[in-house]
């Protein structure tokens, strides 16, 4: 139970200054007139200030702790007692960062109720805070309130929305055979439908689909996803200058869903995942494989914070000793304010890494901030980016400019392309 | 600064307000004295209860005054009431001074019996003067000190009796006693009539024992003072001797023709019993009340107190939630128009830009002769910005011709 | 908020001082005679009148304010600074070449009684001229300036009978309960609506009710307390003080003790409960 806490409202206060100034009054003029409105003035304040509740206790209940982006959770908070002539105010802290959907966290308390609810819009993914609960008991005239911190604070964790990839194979350059056995997951994985197409003299009977071929009246046959079971590394710029635009959505956001999103269709193919997010420190997840691995890549994207400006070529020449030998790499950043990015791009490339940088363009997002009007700095930066864009191609890296119009699907299907 | 709650703004003020309240009180008790002579409610031979019960039975309100004739401030009726102040056994304060004064000009009457000189504060204001020193006449009674007076006044014919009575001069006013013209004032005390050559305050002659201030007063409709010398007129011992009981009623008939209130300023005394306690412990309340410049002062504090009540005072705010999901931010483009520095900055971005597009790498481009960049860059105008950071038009234009370039 | 509709709720302030002024004028028309006390001579104008003018001043200030509002604000400001100025001056001049002594140099100075006259017309005027202000605007502060004259009013009125007769004179408290009641009802009216603006808040019905009973109650608790000094009788104890201050002293002791005591007491249980 929390410090308790008397207000007065400016009311509350105009009335007794007002009892106060006419009782002077009263007897520096020595009239009546004014002891009177100074006594019922006086009268009313005390009156009402003797009126107010007991204390109670408000307890909190959460439809779910766990969701992801989007969802909706709803909030109960329950009154043990409800007996008395002054009025409860509740008030349940939310994180700024939750969005309140339907009903309020802020409620007077009708005769009689024993509680409210509402429910609240996770649009952000994090740790979220949801409490402690605030208690004002009010006099009947809402002129003064004790207020009191009670119950504990609850936490809401909302993942990274997951997107759904495409089906198909994934252009990386190296497959990584495994000596030995390896268990997977899931039956029959390397043999997921992927198409169909017309049958050469060179398919196995097997692969015929007959159901396609009565339908279509030609031999058609099924065509398989490929296997390929590698390490993918991702690393994730978080710093703060990459949170341009909105809180809601910016580059880290984006950033953020897309790795999310692909890390889960990679290991749903059994190649291991690995992970580095810099920004204020260098965080480094070596690959690996299974749902141990996609539940410490979604803690790991949900706890990150936006902070710090380490620059990519830093963060890289730390994280090397992590790196596997030519595996693929996913850059995510938006690629504004780091000078180092063109020579650690060069120099992953020079030790044979097939590099794919998924650019949410932060200009485009700051654009958003102006209006979308084009402004005369937007234009330089733009041609900065463009070069730098150029650039990155010319070393031999794959760049997907990824327009904030688009959605986290687009940026999937460009990278399955 | 540290802002400062509602409820220590008020526990101070309150506070002030009690110390300001005991410490009149304290001041107003101990400034008292321990004799209960000529009370009103003074059942003793020293005190004045039988004149006061005289004047109830006559038909007179009686009330006695236990706190401070500051209350005269708020009397109702002041031209039907009358003060009377007996030997008053400490000085009237300033402000006692000015409400028996401003009592007196809304048509109050004031009489006042006085041999110590306490009651002088007020008689000047009448320019009237207690004088000190005891008169001694020659219609004395078995004993120097009890004088008898002859009294010829409209509303009394007779003789009173006075023991050890003062004497009084006065500038204004009319006398309504006076001593025969042996009567000589003992000044300084040795109970002997000095040498007349050398002492000339003790030199026989007429003197005065009672002044009204205005004898005219029923005609005026104004207020009235009347000063007599000697207190012990009125006391339970002398009043039914001689004329005095009778003199004493017929004067404050005299001065309320239709009746009215009579108030004994008990104030001055110590009340004996209850009341004394009484007139303690509302003393001050009276005093705090009534008394103008403690209302001045307590005034100014309620104002001073209201006034940084509302200086201080910082409302609590409403809880709301406030989702900062919307809120924006930018980096790079936090100012939006390019200032002299960007150019630079321009420049480099459209070489890199011509350098990237043609594939070369830094070194092949820096070896470039002007010539041949002109040639790479085609555009006179971009090729003017490079060489001599010059563009025509506004630097708008200059930004859409370089969006618009592309290698030859 | 659909500001074309009209709700109950916001009558309410309006419509307590509206009221109030209204019985005000009924009851207490002879106050309007203060102008001549100021300036004598100068007769009575009545309540109503001051009232009319008020209103129409603010229609036809409202209108000129429209069309030149820069310099109807300068030649307003302008106004009430020499108004500030004039009486600056005028007390000044009073000190040193009035007549009689102390104050009485000031109060009977004819300069500084033509800026009472100035000073009592808009007094006398404000209400109706916020209050009509408050209507054609829908701005807070003519509302809230309303309230301020309104008290300004009631206040002049409630001294001046005393001033006059320069003696302490019984009176009947109506005029102030009267007054406390139209202030408080606009004060918590002004509550009522920000608290209850919103229909679809949940339980508003049943909390403003509540609300609502427990203010008007309050405030005849109020009334009753207020005349309690006016019932002490007089001349029980042959003490003088009976009459003036042992009255007021005692109403404390009587109505404001036990009340304090009961909210002390009650803090006391409700600190010993939480302690256990």
């Amino acid at each position: 139970m929390g410090k308790e806490m008397k207000h007065f409202t400016l009311r509350a206060m105009g009335y007794a200054s007002v009892s106060a100034a006419a009782f002077v009054t009263a007897l520096v003029l020595s009239s009546e007139l004014f002891l009177a409105a100074s006594l019922m003035s006086a009268a009313l304040f005390i009156l009402s200030l003797s009126l107010y509740p007991r204390r109670c206790e408000v307890t909190r209940e959460m439809e779910k702790d766990t969701v992801f982006e989007g969802e909706k959770v709803r909030v109960s908070l329950n009154v043990s007692d409800q007996r008395h002539l002054g009025n409860l105010e509740i008030f349940d802290r939310v994180s700024p960062m939750l969005e309140l959907a339907e009903g309020s966290n802020l409620a007077s308390l009708s005769p009689g109720s024993r509680g409210f609810d509402y429910t609240i819009n996770a649009s952000i993914r994090g740790y979220h805070r949801i409490g402690p609960t605030f208690l004002r008991r009010w006099d009947p005239l809402f002129l003064w309130f004790k207020e009191e911190e009670i119950g504990n604070p609850s936490q809401l964790t909302v993942f990274p929305r997951i997107s759904p990839g495409r089906a198909g194979e994934l252009i990386l350059k190296d497959r990584k055979y495994r000596p030995g056995d390896m268990r997977l997951k899931r039956v029959g994985l390397g043999k997921e439908f992927h198409s169909i197409r017309d049958y050469t003299t060179t398919d196995p009977f097997n692969t015929i689909n007959w159901k396609a071929t009565a339908r279509t009246r030609k031999l058609l046959v099924n065509q398989f996803e490929a296997e390929s079971v590698t390490d993918v590394m991702f690393i994730l710029d978080s710093r703060l200058v990459s949170r341009v635009g909105t809180i809601r959505d910016n580059p880290v956001e984006r950033c953020i869903r897309f790795c999310a999103s692909l890390s889960n269709e990679l290991l749903n193919r059994s190649n291991r995942v690995g992970l580095i997010i810099y920004g204020s420190s260098v965080n480094v997840m070596k690959p690996a494989a299974g749902s141990g691995a996609h539940d410490q890549i979604l803690h790991m994207l949900t706890n990150s914070t936006p902070a710090g400006q380490i620059t990519l070529g830093a963060s890289i020449t730390y994280s090397l000793p992590y790196l596997p030998p030519n595996s693929p790499i996913f850059i995510l950043s938006a690629l504004n304010e780091d000078p180092t990015i063109r020579d650690a791009v060069k120099q992953l490339i020079g030790r044979g890494h097939k590099v794919t940088i998924v650019s949410p363009s932060g200009i485009e997002f700051e654009k958003g901030v102006y209006d979308n009007k084009v402004i005369p700095k937007y234009v330089l930066k733009r041609i900065e980016r463009d070069n730098l864009l150029l650039d990155l191609r010319a070393v031999g890296a794959r760049v997907i400019d990824w327009d904030p119009s688009k959605d986290v699907i687009w940026a999937m299907e460009e990278v399955w392309k | 600064m540290r802002r400062i709650g509602a409820s220590t703004i008020w526990k101070w003020t309150f506070l002030l307000m009690f110390l300001l309240f005991i410490s009149t009180e304290i001041y107003v008790v101990t400034s008292m004295e321990d004799e209960g002579e000529l009370s009103s409610l003074e059942n003793g031979w020293t005190g004045a209860s039988a004149f006061s019960d005289e004047l109830s039975r006559r038909g007179f309100d009686v009330r006695s005054l236990l706190t401070t004739p500051s209350l005269l401030h708020e009397e109702e009726d002041p031209g039907n009431t009358l003060l009377i102040s007996l030997g008053p056994q400490r000085e009237y304060s300033l402000s006692e001074l000015h409400a028996l004064r401003k009592f007196h000009s809304r048509g109050g009457r004031i009489l006042m019996a006085d041999d110590s000189g306490n009651g002088n504060g007020l008689a000047s204001r009448f320019e009237v003067n207690f004088v000190r020193g005891q008169l001694y006449d020659q219609n004395f009674v078995s004993s120097p000190d009890l004088v008898k007076f002859d009294v010829n006044q409209d509303f009394f014919d007779g003789t009173v009796l006075m023991n050890r009575p003062a004497s009084l001069s006065f500038s204004s006013g009319q006398a309504l006693i006076a001593s025969t013209t042996s009567a000589w004032v003992d000044r300084n005390g040795n109970g002997i009539n000095d040498n007349i050559s050398t002492n000339q305050g003790e030199a026989p002659g007429i003197r005065y024992l009672a002044v009204i201030s205005d004898p005219d007063f029923t005609e005026h409709g104004s207020g009235a003072a009347v000063f007599i010398a000697d207190p012990s007129l009125f006391m339970n011992g002398m009043i039914e001797l001689e004329g005095n009981m009778e003199f004493a009623v017929s004067l404050v008939e005299h001065l309320l023709p239709r009746g009215g209130k009579v108030i004994f300023d008990d104030s001055v005394h110590r009340s004996p019993d209850a009341s004394g306690i009484v007139q303690r412990s509302l003393r001050g309340l009276a005093f705090a009340t009534t008394d103008v410049n403690l209302k001045i002062v307590s005034g100014a504090m309620a104002v001073l107190a209201l006034l940084s009540a509302a200086y201080l005072y910082e409302p609590p705010g409403k809880p709301g939630h406030d989702c900062i999901l919307n809120r924006t931010g930018v980096a790079e483009l936090v100012e939006p128009e390019l200032l002299e520095g960007d150019l630079a900055e321009l420049r480099k971005a459209v070489l890199d830009r011509i350098r990237v597009s043609y594939g070369m790498s830094v070194d092949d481009f820096s070896a470039l002769s002007w010539n041949e960049l002109e040639e790479l860059v085609g555009s006179p105008g971009i090729y003017r910005f490079l060489r001599k950071g010059k563009y025509r038009g506004g630097v708008e234009e200059l930004l859409l011709e370089v969006m618009a370039w592309e290698r030859k | 908020m659909n500001r074309s509709r009209i709700r109950p709720l916001h009558l309410v302030p309006s419509i307590s001082l509206l009221l109030s002024g209204v019985i005000f004028t009924l009851i207490f028309g002879s106050f309007g005679s203060i102008e001549d006390w100021v300036m004598k001579g100068l007769g009575f104008v009545p309540f109503p009148v001051w009232f009319l003018s008020g209103a129409i001043l603010s229609i036809g200030g409202h209108q000129i304010w429209k069309r030149w509002p820069v310099g109807t604000m300068k030649f307003v400001r302008r106004s009430f600074l020499i108004l500030l100025g004039y009486i600056g001056i005028a007390v000044f001049v009073a000190v040193l070449t009035g007549e009689g002594e102390g104050m009485e140099r000031i109060t009977s100075s004819d300069p500084v009684r033509i800026w009472g006259i100035l000073a009592w017309f808009i007094i006398a005027s404000a209400p109706s001229f916020m209050g009509v202000l408050g209507i054609i605007t829908r701005s807070r502060w003519a509302r809230g300036g309303m309230a301020l004259s309104y008290a300004i009013l009631a206040a002049s009125c409630m001294i001046y009978p005393q001033a006059r007769s320069a003696t302490i004179i019984g009176q009947d408290p109506l005029l102030s309960i009267l007054f406390v009641w139209s202030i408080m009802i606009y004060m918590e009216g002004s509550n009522w609506i920000a608290r209850y603006e919103n229909e679809n808040t949940p339980g508003r019905g049943p909390l403003l009710r509540r609300q609502v009973t427990f203010t008007i109650l309050f405030l005849a608790v109020g009334s009753l307390v207020a005349y309690i000094p006016f019932m002490w009788g007089e001349g029980r104890f042959g003490i003088y003080e009976e009459s003036t201050i042992l009255g007021k002293a005692l109403i404390g002791a009587v109505v404001l003790v036990p009340i304090s005591l009961f909210a002390l007491s009650k803090g006391f249980l409700d600190r010993r409960a939480k302690n256990g």
